[in-house]
């Protein structure tokens, strides 16, 4: 399987800056501070379960309910 | 002019105090005072005296390691920022102690959400702004930043109080007492606009290092791609393991956000492994960096930021002890001081810097309309 973890981080970043962009470059860099470089990830990248498990708990600290 | 830098290089504390004082028109109505005090005064005798001759006031602040005010950089002296009701509609101060093995972030957060009437997650972050002042012994401020960044869209900004390169305890200050093991957040709701500076006087290299081995509880890098640090490091700065300290200040490393570095410092060779001033994170890419001149790079970066505003009426520079033992070094300390001659300006030598994030090698600024 491939692509969840971009889908997952474009659900964070859209919840968190609800489309605002100083809101989504803010989020992607407190991602990257996490260490996860969103530009990284595409719909073709694989489905790490380590990455995801990371993006995961990155959703719960943010306070983001995940669809997927 | 609603925000007034004033500073004394008095080393009696009572006429320290006295001479701040002086430098306040009663008229002025000071409501908050943002203080930088050197360690060689007694902490709690100075917030005492601070609570007591500026009563009305709220005063915080921390203990630095070397002081910034307008035209100057200082050392052995108190510099101060008055906010008067033009400048500030309204703020919030809370302290969380304990902040070595307790996150009280929350805490503090829902007593602003009761003092301002609105969600911490849902705050204008055009309307509002977050001062952070950290005690710089604890190793405590990525946890503490990471726990605000995680509840808020608000920026913090701010840096870790110092002891003029002493190390043995560092102070923040609220309430009339100096805290030690504690932080100071201070919620503003400015009434003029304000904006931020970043800049850390380096560009990035060609050379990459990835941590594939860390330990975060004592900030250290046991390897780099794979390789022990310290070695990957020299290879990266062409030099042998023995002279690395050499590099340390010219040559940290960089989490790279675009153009725009997180600066992590090496500290020191632990064995075969580096020590940090900031904790970095397993897999993340990092770039060895290059100096920048720093007074000149500073000197841009602060006009643009005018030129951008068209006026500013304050700046608080939360300034890394490690560009003033440069600056020092070079003889340039005044250089520095005088790009905010014309600026009410006040700031501190820190032990970190707190920007989204604990940063090193950086100045964060505060900057307001």
């Amino acid at each position: 399987m491939a692509g969840k973890i971009k889908t997952l981080l474009d659900q964070i970043i859209l919840e968190k800056a609800k489309g605002d962009p100083i809101m989504e470059k803010l989020t992607k860099t407190k991602l990257l501070v996490k260490g996860i470089r969103v530009e990284n990830f595409t719909p073709i990248s694989e489905d790490d379960p380590v990455v995801l498990q990371k993006v995961q708990q990155v959703a719960r600290d943010f306070g983001v309910t995940l669809a997927v | 002019m609603n925000i007034k830098s004033i500073y004394s290089q008095a080393q009696d504390l009572k006429q320290a105090v006295a001479e701040l004082k002086q430098q306040l028109d009663p008229a002025f109505e000071a409501k908050l005072l943002l203080v930088f005090a050197s360690s060689a005064y007694d902490q709690q005798i100075l917030n005492q005296q601070l609570h007591e001759s500026f009563a009305g006031t709220a005063v915080v602040g921390c203990s630095t390691a070397g002081e910034i005010v307008s035209g100057h950089m200082l050392q052995n002296a108190i510099v101060a920022m008055a906010f008067n009701n033009q400048a500030i509609d309204d703020f919030e101060i809370q302290i969380l102690e304990n902040i070595k093995t307790e996150d009280h972030v929350a805490e503090a957060f829902a007593a602003f959400e009761q003092h301002f009437g609105s969600s911490m997650a849902e705050m204008d972050y055009n309307k509002f702004v977050g001062l952070v002042l950290i005690d710089g012994l604890t190793m405590a401020e990525e946890r503490l930043m990471e726990s605000i960044g995680d509840k808020t869209n608000i920026t913090f900004i701010g840096g870790s109080a110092g002891d003029d390169l002493q190390f043995k305890q560092t102070n923040v200050y609220a309430n009339g007492r100096a805290y030690s093991n504690a932080a100071v957040l201070v919620l503003l709701k400015p009434t003029v606009g304000f904006d931020f500076i970043k800049t850390q006087s380096f560009c990035e290299s060609v050379k990459r290092l990835t941590p594939t081995k860390v330990d975060p509880a004592t900030r250290t890098v046991i390897e780099f791609n794979g390789q022990p640090a310290a070695q990957a490091y020299a290879e990266a700065v062409g030099t042998e393991v023995a002279n690395l300290s050499d590099y340390f200040m010219s040559n940290p490393v960089g989490l790279m956000d675009g153009n725009e570095p997180f600066v992590r410092s090496p500290m020191q060779v632990n064995d075969q492994a580096l020590a940090f001033y900031c904790n970095m994170v397993e897999g993340m890419e990092l770039s060895l960096l290059e100096p920048m001149d720093i007074v000149k790079d500073t000197e841009v970066a602060v006009q643009a930021k005018l030129a951008e505003l068209g006026h500013i009426s304050g700046i608080i520079d939360f300034h890394c002890i490690l560009r003033t033992l440069q600056l020092r070094n070079e003889k340039r300390t005044e250089a520095y001081g005088r790009i905010f001659e014309a600026i009410p300006t006040i700031g501190f030598s820190t032990y970190g810097e707190e920007f989204i994030t604990h940063v090193n090698q950086t100045s964060t600024m505060l900057v307001f309309k």
